[in-house]
């Protein structure tokens, strides 16, 4: 399943090497960093290998890229005043632009890479958007419970839908096992909350150990653990491709019948949902 | 047929065993496993292995100190780091610490299998 972001898709599919990934980053950092140099080469007003050069020259000269691209005759000062005007509507650069502008990939391939990849990631977007239009926190409640889902469903081979949305602590059903994660950004703070009553718990822990899991053991708890970290690890790594970054802790397990959960805050979001012999609730602690 | 011999690092019982598993009847085998970073270190000092697979997130050291630290004994070390928290920060920050190269979990065998070997060409791992 993909749940990574683009660079990362290409690197384990073979189509680019790790040093190529870090070197298309570090690329898209400054590109982003200076946009008038992508909406010249858009343009058609200046080549990739212009742009490296006066890249290049711009290190030693400390002047701004439009610039240096005039001192080097690759601009005109009309063309730098049109620019001006287009870089307060300009776009922020993709991973992929950046790759191509390297040469990594070519314009070719990388079409067909995204739309692979956009396959791929085509899952229970529009289900979700539905269902969650009128939330705060709208974007990290779609995708982390959208994670959960896929991990359930691609990973776990179970049949999974959203039963409905809503607010308050007290509408979570407190299920035999929850497993809370702490997750943080720069502006934000939540646990991840995963509540599910055993027959389900045994089944996350069979899908991790690819074996038959019968009994809520400490294997078994490391498991539904490890299933829990793997859902919301992919949900940061998504987040991340929209310039959300978010850190987790490893997740902390509950058995409601011996210790109750702890809510910590008054503000929850809670996403019931239910296999066709079970229930589950996913919920968030804002 | 000779394998590579590859040292587990994760704090999770769960993945080291999905990891032994998943490179049984392969080219790798999992001729180690340690549970945190200082463990790995030892571990690496020990069995030298070919190829690391170590986790980026765990408790008190961190997959990324770890791998400083196992670079810092050997600067030739193939060390593959494994994490669900794949975001792009993360990737970049292992990168370009020397990480060979980067999984993001959950790990599907076959895929494993070829950016694994894949990474051991490039590195110069003899397979």
């Amino acid at each position: 399943m993909s749940t990574r972001f683009f660079g990362q898709f290409l690197l384990e599919r073979g189509r680019i090497t790790s040093q190529q990934l870090l070197a298309g980053l570090e690329a898209q950092k400054s590109l982003n960093e200076m946009p008038m140099a992508i909406l010249a080469l858009e343009r058609g007003w200046v080549s990739p290998a212009q742009i490296r050069e006066i890249i290049e020259k711009q290190k030693y000269k400390n002047l701004r890229f439009e610039q240096t691209a005039v001192q080097q005759g690759y601009l005109t000062e009309a063309q730098v005043g049109e620019l001006l005007q287009l870089e307060k509507t300009s776009h922020r650069v993709r991973l992929g632009e950046a790759l191509v502008l390297k040469e990594f990939v070519t314009l070719e391939s990388l079409d067909r890479e995204l739309k692979e990849y956009n396959k791929e990631t085509e899952h229970f977007s529009a289900e979700l958007s539905n269902a969650f239009a009128a939330l705060a926190h709208k974007t990290i409640v779609q995708t982390f419970t959208d994670l959960m889902l896929l991990m359930f469903t691609r990973f776990g081979k179970q049949d999974i839908i959203i039963e409905r949305c809503e607010n308050g602590k007290e509408k979570v059903r407190l299920f035999r096992w929850v497993i809370s994660q702490k997750i943080a950004g720069d502006n934000v703070k939540f646990n991840c909350l995963l509540s599910v009553p055993p027959k389900l718990f045994l089944q996350m822990a069979s899908t991790m150990l690819d074996d038959t899991i019968s009994t809520a053991d400490e294997l078994a708890i490391d498991a539904s653990k490890e299933f829990v970290n793997i859902a919301n690890g992919n949900a940061c790594a998504k987040l991340s491709e929209n310039g959300v970054n978010l850190t987790m802790l490893p997740p902390e397990i509950y058995e409601t019948t011996t210790t109750p959960y702890p809510f910590l805050t008054k503000e929850v979001v809670c996403v019931h949902l239910a296999s066709p012999d079970s229930k589950l609730d996913v919920a968030f602690e804002f | 047929m000779k394998k590579v011999k590859v040292l587990a690092v994760d704090d999770s019982k769960t993945m080291l065993a999905m990891l032994s598993a998943q490179l049984r009847d392969s080219d790798f085998e999992v001729v180690a496993t340690a549970s945190s970073g200082p463990e790995a270190v030892q571990k690496f000092k020990e069995i030298k292995p070919q190829l690391v697979l170590l986790d980026v997130v765990m408790p008190e050291v961190t997959g990324v100190d770890t791998l400083e630290r196992l670079l810092g004994l050997d600067t030739g070390a193939c060390v593959v780091m494994v994490s669900s928290i794949g975001t792009e920060a993360t990737v970049q920050d292992c990168l370009k610490k020397g990480a060979k190269s980067f999984l993001q979990k959950p790990l599907q065998k076959e895929n494993m299998l070829a950016h694994l070997k894949n990474v051991c060409q490039e590195a110069g791992v003899e397979l």
